[in-house]
């Protein structure tokens, strides 16, 4: 229920959702998409996020030869501005509003999902919860990171004589790969 | 103040009357149509989510040092460089020490009412520090030497072509489609620049949680994400309304501001930042400062204006307030417009000069308080900084000029009226004395306090409607003209209601 829910909002906020699909899948169809929208530039991708090292993800890029920046980079600071698209998973997700709650951490920058033109979020669908509400209201109850970004869709501007344009300083695409636990 | 005055005139009335007649300005202003349905539906739906709401902002504003203290200390214990400004000065002078101290050379900002209050960015770019706003409206309007117009678009005011012109100066000779792809895309590629060589990274706080001390921020763009990933260095300006007692509370308030300030479910991107970069990690900021902003609003705590603390800055009384909707924000010559801003702006004043005929420049109708989502009073607060106001001195009058005949009657700027007659047609007589005015109020008061009275005061308003043959509009009759030169003074009906009403004489006119 919730699964379908957060695919129709995901539309609805402009992004593109994929699956649910089974880890081996899932990895392909990351891989492959972030690739797709890279167009060649580096993929930027953390080294401590416990679901993409779980798909095997880095595997799957460099079995397809794509150019990854990982966060363990000691020119990471200067190259994310380059990158073509970066990779992420949610630790939590609203199905209401299709939000995906991102941490930061050791070995997980927080310019991932916001630098590159480009974000393909991994969502365990066993982390969807039914509302924004329901998802802060489990994260009050825990530590909190430096930095938790909630993202729900591409980023837009309405400043333009208040018309919904895409694309104006974050990922012009996001696209969500959802998992099945 | 370097901003221009975009809007000419001295006073409210004459910036107002520019602002109507000027065509652009009114063509953009038709786009703030579908934040009105917004405005009103959100006002409608949400009645339980708006009293909870609005409690948990009473509840933080009746102990308000208290949680401020503790918002504090417990910012200081995640490493965060907490200092409190008592003014505009106190927290320039702040931000430039650290900009001094960090040896910055480029600030990059993301949109915060409280920078544009103390004008931070004037300040910094004095002192040499370049300073970019990083919201695409704010960045027009920045280029173009203005105010924000509206506190959540702050380019409402201009067509897409004058924004299309404004950003070509920066575009070395480039020529800018009027087309919003691909103004958006040439703003994406040349703002990049800078978000990546930022060395000071500036925003404001939507909510700063007391308990675990986390500022949230809320945007659409994402560029208060990028404002403090890349900067070794963020300063978060704070005015202390900003603080909630609890970060469980954001699942009330912030669904709550992003349906009254845009209508979304949720805005694209909430930024939840609790304290500077920790041990292992490789971007955020190094060093995250707080600057706690009073600006006179711990004074308005335990008075009747306490309830304007409670403002979250949504934006939803601007979009509803028909006078804001013909006018725009420019003509409040303020750093906050719209209803909110014709209270606040006198309350904040350090001298009491500011926006002192700001409350004056209102119809009193009501809308704002119905549309405001932590039920704030407003048009009473309006109405109380009317006699404060007129106690603390002389006020200028309201008086519009002649209005476009294409203006519907309607939909015309409400004069000030009984309260401010217009000095070349004051409403009694030629050099009335202000007793006069009392002694005829205190005898409507007293003529209406009664039935009877009531009842004979009508019958000769009506009789003497029939001694005005084709109504008395203000040129007829010399004693109305002030009345009447920014409203209608309509004719009574020819039968009472409560005349009608004994004859069951029901049917309409």
């Amino acid at each position: 229920m919730v699964v379908e829910q957060f695919i129709a909002a995901a539309r609805e906020n402009r992004m593109t959702a994929h699956g649910p699909l089974t880890r081996s899948v899932a990895a392909t169809v990351a891989a492959e998409r972030a690739i797709d929208l890279a167009q060649g530039r580096p993929i930027a991708m953390p080294t401590n996020d416990d679901a993409i090292e779980a798909l095997g993800l880095a595997d799957a890029l460099r079995e397809r030869g794509a150019p990854v920046l990982r966060a363990d980079d000691e020119h990471w600071r200067s190259s994310i501005g380059d990158t073509g698209c970066g990779i992420t998973s949610a630790q939590l997700a609203a199905a209401a509003t299709a939000t995906m709650a991102i941490p930061c951490g050791p070995g997980r920058p927080r310019g991932t999902h916001i630098v590159p033109p480009a974000h393909v979020c991994l969502v365990r669908i066993g982390s969807i919860l039914p509302t924004l509400e329901d998802a802060l209201a489990l994260v009050s109850d825990t530590p909190l990171p430096s930095n938790l970004s909630w993202v729900s869709g591409p980023s837009r501007t309405a400043d333009l004589e208040m018309r919904p344009t895409i694309g104006v300083h974050g990922p012009c695409t996001v696209e969500v790969v959802l998992v099945t636990d | 103040m370097s901003h221009r005055v975009v809007t000419p005139g001295a006073t409210v009335a004459a910036r107002a009357s520019a602002a109507i007649a000027d065509d652009q300005l009114q063509a953009a202003l038709g786009n703030l149509r579908t934040r009105l349905f917004t405005a009103r539906a959100v006002a409608t739906s949400t009645p339980g989510l708006k009293d909870s709401a609005a409690a948990l902002r009473r509840e933080t504003l009746a102990d308000l040092p208290a949680w401020l203290d503790r918002a504090e200390a417990k910012l200081r214990e995640l490493g965060v460089v907490v200092h409190r400004a008592a003014t505009p000065a106190d927290a320039r002078r702040v931000i430039l020490d650290i900009a001094r101290h960090e040896e910055a050379t480029l600030a990059v900002k993301s949109k915060s009412m409280a920078t544009e209050e103390i004008d931070l960015v004037d300040a910094l770019e004095a002192a040499g520090v370049e300073a970019v706003e990083t919201d695409l409206g704010e960045y027009i309007v920045q280029v173009a030497g203005e105010r924000p117009s509206h506190m959540i678009t702050p380019a409402i005011h201009k067509t897409l072509g004058q924004i299309a012109h404004t950003l070509e100066t920066r575009a070395d000779g480039e020529q800018l489609p009027v087309e919003h792809e691909a103004i958006t895309a040439w703003a994406r590629a040349h703002l990049r620049r800078r978000f990546l060589a930022g060395d000071l990274g500036i925003t404001g706080a939507n909510f700063l949680a007391a308990d675990t001390g986390t500022i949230v921020l809320v945007t659409n763009e994402g560029n208060a994400d990028l404002c403090t990933i890349v900067p070794r260095v963020q300063i978060a300006v704070v005015p202390v309304e900003k603080v909630i007692a609890r970060f469980a509370d954001l699942p009330t308030l912030l669904p709550l501001l992003t349906r009254s300030a845009t209508g979304q479910r949720i805005s694209n991107y909430l930024t939840m930042i609790t304290g500077p970069r920790r041990a292992g990690e490789i971007d955020g900021p190094e060093t995250l400062h707080v600057v706690l902003l009073d600006h006179g609003r711990t004074r308005l705590l335990g008075t009747p204006y306490e309830d304007m603390l409670a403002c979250i800055r949504c934006g939803a009384c601007l979009n509803v307030c028909p006078v804001f909707r013909k006018i725009s924000g420019h003509a409040y010559d303020a750093v906050y417009s719209g209803p909110m801003g014709k209270v606040l702006t006198p309350l904040l004043s350090e001298d009491g000069t500011e926006g002192r005929e700001l409350p004056f420049a209102s119809s009193l109708c009501g809308a704002c308080t119905e549309a405001c989502p932590v039920e704030i009073p407003l048009a009473d607060l309006l109405v109380r900084l009317r006699a404060d106001l007129r106690r603390a001195g002389p006020i200028v009058p309201i008086v519009m000029d002649e209005l476009p005949e294409r203006e519907p009657v309607h939909e015309r700027l409400p004069g000030e009226g009984f309260d401010s007659p217009a000095a070349d047609a004051p409403l009694l007589s030629p050099g009335a004395p202000r007793s006069a005015h009392r002694s005829v109020f205190r005898a409507w008061a007293r003529a209406w306090s009664s039935p009877r009275g009531y009842r004979s005061s009508t019958g000769f308003a009506r009789a003497g409607a029939r001694l005005v043959p084709g109504g008395w509009t203000g040129a007829r009759v010399p004693v109305l003209r002030a009345w009447t030169s920014s409203r209608d003074a309509p004719l009574p009906a020819p039968r009472s209601f409560r005349e009608r009403w004994a004859t069951r004489d029901v049917d309409p006119w």
